[in-house]
């Protein structure tokens, strides 16, 4: 048995291990800077800078204009010559405005020039508040088709801790997604935890199962072990497969546990066409399809804009149900 | 001092009309001429110092080799006593960056990038000698937030260093100009950027691209100065620079600057957009030829003779003929797909 290790927090918020994470980076090195719109005074649209200002000063703690790319671009220069600057997108659909930037300089910079660019791009993303068609959405595929990103999706209040400290370690650029609905609802302890300085590829199985591997990320984990309660009323056991890291992509334990349940669905929040669900479909296929025993499912949202009514949008969202739906398909 | 812009304009013309040479035979693919930007980034490579960070494009390998190499280690024998020289040079070997720069406009091997990207698309850094140059991407103005960003690092660290970045006008009207600039100015950061107007952007003249009087006015729509200078005029750049640089390192933040250039190439070599130019417009750009410029005034100054202007314009362009026919000789890369996408 390994021993207990010590537990730093109890039942720490999501968006606490976030605060957190920035805090103790900021603390442990000076070159690590935050900027985004109305993070200073404010403390940031969620509040997960309060009191920063007045900790690490006003070189360190940057609101900035409303600029999406000038600030990512600021940030990849100040990067290339040794700075680690954080960016706090307000909401992650905003990135838009600046993709150009990320997808073709910071992405790019290294291959071309090995120059590394030392960057992290927090995103809060993701549903369930109805928040409209510009402050919902799932955007994780965009960055996944661009070579040079690193991007992040942690479920869990200890992974969003550790990833976001080992994201602003790493020396590439990492996009990483936190989901808003999590914030405040999702709480898990943090222990005493080495910490990575790089961000390497994950999969972590979350509930051990035997007749059905379910790959998810972000909120859709939590509703993955969720509808895994369901089905475990039916006899039915599903191995729940959270990737907090998307890129670099550790497929490995996904495959093993195709092995032993053979059948796999993917869940995700994200739309369906081109979604992430799609490569990792198309890569078990690759590798695994002879130890499959049926379809691989993807279980997600439409080819839809997130709407506004709660009501709507929650028929848009893999519900428990649906997703019970989903296995059940597959194993039929 | 106009001995020295002079010197670096030469090699600068000379190192163009080579890779114009290979161009029209065959031996290049493609060819960004530099032609007729000599007296403008000379002078900003000569405002600048070890420790600054240089932002180029394609039309600045003036400023490059202003920075990269010392011509007095050239040339000894033509500059035996030390010239009066505006800037001190970065050190390190200058011929064999000379070279290097060579292998890389060629794709070569032993190029800044390996052969993985085009000309004057690269970053070259030699932290023990201060050189820090961040070359282009192929998206014009986005470069502008990323030299901003290397004058941030710069104030993060408590440097009197500033960075310096050119544009043509055409990308005066990317949203980044914009972006970048607005931000350098509210965090009044150690920036310089460099407008490098010839009128033309491609095939579009400037009543297409904008409709205001001159470029360095909207400087004061960022509250920072803008000013507009000869851009055929090394001394009159020169002097507008030091005075930006000396703001810049005085904390009190970037300026705007417009250097007027005339068009004397097409946007790339081969393509028809010269064509676009109305033959006067092209005549008068072409009569003011910077480099004609300088050897006049240097003649009517006395300091140097026709003879030396012709030998240094001699000897300019056989040691680029050396460097280019070294560098041709260098392997082309091989073929690999496992360059490093990420950084470990």
């Amino acid at each position: 048995m390994p021993t207990e290790s010590k537990i730093l927090e109890e039942n720490l918020l999501y968006i606490d291990a976030l605060s957190l994470a920035l805090r103790d980076e900021m603390r442990e090195d000076p070159s690590v800077m935050l900027m985004g719109q109305d993070i200073a005074g404010h403390g940031g649209a969620f509040k997960i800078t309060r009191d920063f200002l007045e900790e690490f000063g006003d070189r360190r703690v940057r609101n900035t204009p409303i600029a999406e790319s000038g600030t990512v671009g600021i940030a990849t220069g100040a990067a290339i010559l040794g700075q680690r600057p954080v960016i706090e997108m307000q909401f992650a659909d905003f990135v838009t405005c600046g993709f150009n930037q990320l997808v073709n300089v910071a992405a790019k910079m290294y291959w071309r020039t090995e120059c590394s660019v030392p960057l992290v791009i927090r995103m809060p993303g993701g549903g369930g508040m109805g928040a409209g068609a510009f402050h919902s959405q799932n955007i994780e595929s965009w960055f996944l088709h661009s070579p040079g990103l690193k991007v992040v999706a942690p479920a869990f209040s200890d992974d969003a801790y550790r990833l976001l400290r080992s994201a602003i370690k790493d020396p590439n650029p990492v996009i990483y997604f936190e989901h808003k609905f999590l914030y405040r609802r999702e709480r898990s302890d943090l222990q005493e935890m080495q910490i990575p300085d790089r961000i390497e590829g994950e999969a972590n199985v979350r509930r051990k199962g035997h007749h059905l591997t379910s790959v998810s990320w972000g909120w859709m984990t939590h509703r993955a072990l969720e509808a895994a309660e369901v089905m475990e009323k039916e006899g039915v056991e599903i191995e729940v497969i959270d990737l907090p890291v998307l890129s670099p992509l550790d497929l490995s334990g996904i495959f093993k546990s195709i092995e032993k349940t053979e059948h796999a669905a993917i869940i995700h929040e994200a739309t369906r066409t081109a979604g992430f669900g799609a490569e990792l479909a198309a890569r078990i296929s690759d590798e695994a399809i002879w130890n499959l025993d049926g379809p691989i499912r993807r279980i997600t949202y439409p080819d839809s804009p997130s709407p506004f009514h709660k009501g709507l949008e929650a028929a848009r969202i893999p519900s428990v149900d649906v997703i019970c739906d989903g296995w059940r398909e597959v194993l039929a | 001092m106009l001995r020295e812009l002079h010197a670096y304009m030469r090699l600068t013309r000379e190192w163009d009309l080579r890779y114009e040479k290979m161009f029209k035979t065959g031996a290049l693919s493609k060819w960004y001429s530099s032609v007729g930007n000599e007296a403008t980034t000379v002078a900003c490579g000569s405002a600048i110092e070890k420790g600054d960070a240089l932002v180029s494009l394609h039309r600045d390998v003036g400023a490059i080799l202003r920075h990269y190499v010392n011509i007095e280690e050239l040339f000894p024998d033509i500059f035996p006593e030390k010239m009066s020289l505006v800037r001190q040079p970065l050190g390190g070997d200058s011929r064999d960056r000379l070279f290097r720069l060579a292998c890389q406009m060629l794709g070569r091997e032993h190029g800044f990038s390996g052969g993985h990207e085009r000309s004057y698309h690269y970053n070259h850094m030699e932290p023990d000698h201060g050189l820090i140059h961040l070359g282009m991407i192929s998206h014009l103005g986005s470069m502008i937030p990323v030299a901003a960003g290397a004058a941030l690092s710069f104030q993060q660290q408590g440097l009197d260093r500033v960075s310096i970045n050119f544009i043509g006008e055409g990308a005066t009207s990317t949203g980044d100009f914009h972006e970048g600039l607005n931000i350098a100015a509210v965090w009044k950061l150690p920036f310089i950027l460099v407008i490098e107007n010839n009128h033309w952007a491609f095939s579009t003249p400037t009543s297409q691209q904008y409709a205001c009087d001159n470029l360095a006015s909207r400087a004061l729509g960022y509250g920072i100065p803008g000013v507009e200078v000869d851009g055929n005029d090394p001394l009159a750049v020169l002097e507008v620079m030091q005075t930006a640089v000396k703001r810049a390192r005085a904390g009190e933040g970037p300026t705007l600057v417009e250097a007027h250039l005339g068009r004397h190439r097409g946007h790339s070599e081969g393509d028809d957009s010269l064509n676009q130019v109305p033959s006067d417009e092209l005549k008068g750009y072409l009569d003011n030829d910077p480099m004609d410029l300088i050897e006049a005034r240097l003649l009517s100054s006395g300091v140097v003779s026709r003879a030396w202007l012709q030998e240094i314009k001699e000897r300019s362009a056989s040691l680029i003929m050396e460097v280019v026919d070294e560098a041709v000789a260098m392997p082309e890369p091989t073929p690999n797909t496992d360059r490093n996408t990420y950084a470990n």
